[in-house]
């Protein structure tokens, strides 16, 4: 049967969060309660058809998916140019309390898909959440800096298309910078976000805190077919200490192409994961 | 090397039949799917796939004018 989702708002000290919820039939069986953090910006408008897919797949599987809008996103409060890190983390925990709150023994897990790998992260090291359960990264984006020129790049191609005066990095940043943001394919971003995002790099980071335990998973298609070298850096070192997981699959890059598309195997293998998880 | 572009060309912009490409072939203000957010992809794809890094003030339209310039492009970075 379809599951049709369960759509609420979350009263936050930081407005209302709006929670899409694929909930199982039998709720009272639930295994795992799972918190989806998406990407950023268009990233997350590309991707959302591919999440909830994977969330109804779960809530087949007992696990009950809750995909966030963060503030300033989607029907979430808020507009995108009033956004914060510190306001994104406190709405990851005020989801993951929520959840705790109505659940006590079910398990919390969560999947962040590019910057919200970054997300996520981020809250399990400042302790904003428990690591009692299962943490998959998808497609991370742990390079702070890297992912915002990445992202400004938009502007710069969006100039070189219509063929507008050639403008480099260092003019955006100093746009940025002194006008307090900076117009990026529709989206308003502030610097005080980007400077947070930006001096962030989990890509340096040596060692996990102790007892998480997450999957690494990248997609990609031929000729790329398997995890980026970069990353097998970090996570050779991530091993040594923590159940570390890496996972490569074939598939579009779902939250980029042009159109909407899905990778199936990614559903399989994110509920394997987290199952296996709880059995382990 | 024109074919591994062309091939991160096609999965980026998501073509079905590139039977009719080739180094000629125009990027920019030719393919409706060329657009800024397909620009963005293929640098990262292309950094991602040869391990360089392009630098921002490297990205020209002169670069994506066509497949072959695209290409060249790609060749002197490698």
């Amino acid at each position: 049967m379809l599951i049709k989702p369960r759509l609420f708002f979350l009263n936050t000290a930081h407005g209302r969060l709006f929670i899409t919820q694929f909930v199982p039939e039998l709720e009272q069986k639930i295994r795992l309660n799972v918190i989806m953090i998406p990407p950023f910006a268009e990233e997350a408008n590309k991707s959302r058809k591919m999440l909830a897919d994977f969330a109804r797949q779960a809530a087949q599987h007992h696990i009950r998916v809750s995909l966030i809008d963060l503030f300033g996103t989607g029907d979430s409060e808020g507009d995108f140019s009033q956004a914060s890190w510190d306001i994104w983390q406190q709405n990851i925990r005020a989801l993951y309390l929520a959840l705790q709150n109505q659940d006590p023994d079910v398990a919390i897990g969560i999947i962040g898909l590019r910057s919200g790998a970054l997300l996520a992260l981020d809250c399990y090291c400042n302790q904003l959440i428990a690591h009692t359960a299962p943490l998959i990264l998808l497609q991370p984006a742990l390079n702070g800096k890297q992912f915002m020129v990445q992202f400004m790049r938009l502007r710069l191609a969006t100039g070189m298309i219509n063929g507008q005066a050639k403008l480099t990095m260092a003019d955006l940043q100093q746009e940025l910078s002194n006008n307090g943001g900076l117009e990026i394919a529709g989206y308003h971003l502030n610097h005080e976000l980007s400077e947070a995002i930006a001096k962030l790099n989990y890509l340096d980071l040596k060692q996990l805190p102790d007892s998480l335990s997450l999957a690494w998973v990248e997609i990609g298609q031929p000729p790329t077919q398997q995890i980026k070298a970069i990353s097998k850096k970090t996570l050779v070192n991530w091993q040594q200490f923590n159940d570390v997981t890496e996972q490569f699959i074939v598939g579009d890059c779902f939250w980029q192409t042009q159109e909407i598309t899905q990778v199936p195997e990614l559903s399989d293998y994110c509920i394997s994961y987290l199952l296996g998880g709880l059995n382990g | 090397m024109l074919n591994d572009i062309m091939v991160i060309l096609q999965q980026c912009l998501q073509i079905d039949d590139i039977s009719d490409w080739d180094d000629a072939t125009p990027l920019i203000g030719a393919i409706a799917e060329f657009d800024s957010m397909a620009v963005v992809t293929v640098i990262t794809q292309l950094e991602e796939n040869y391990g360089f890094i392009i630098d921002d003030d490297e990205i020209s339209a002169e670069v994506f004018e066509t497949i072959g310039t695209l290409t060249s492009f790609v060749e002197l970075k490698c």
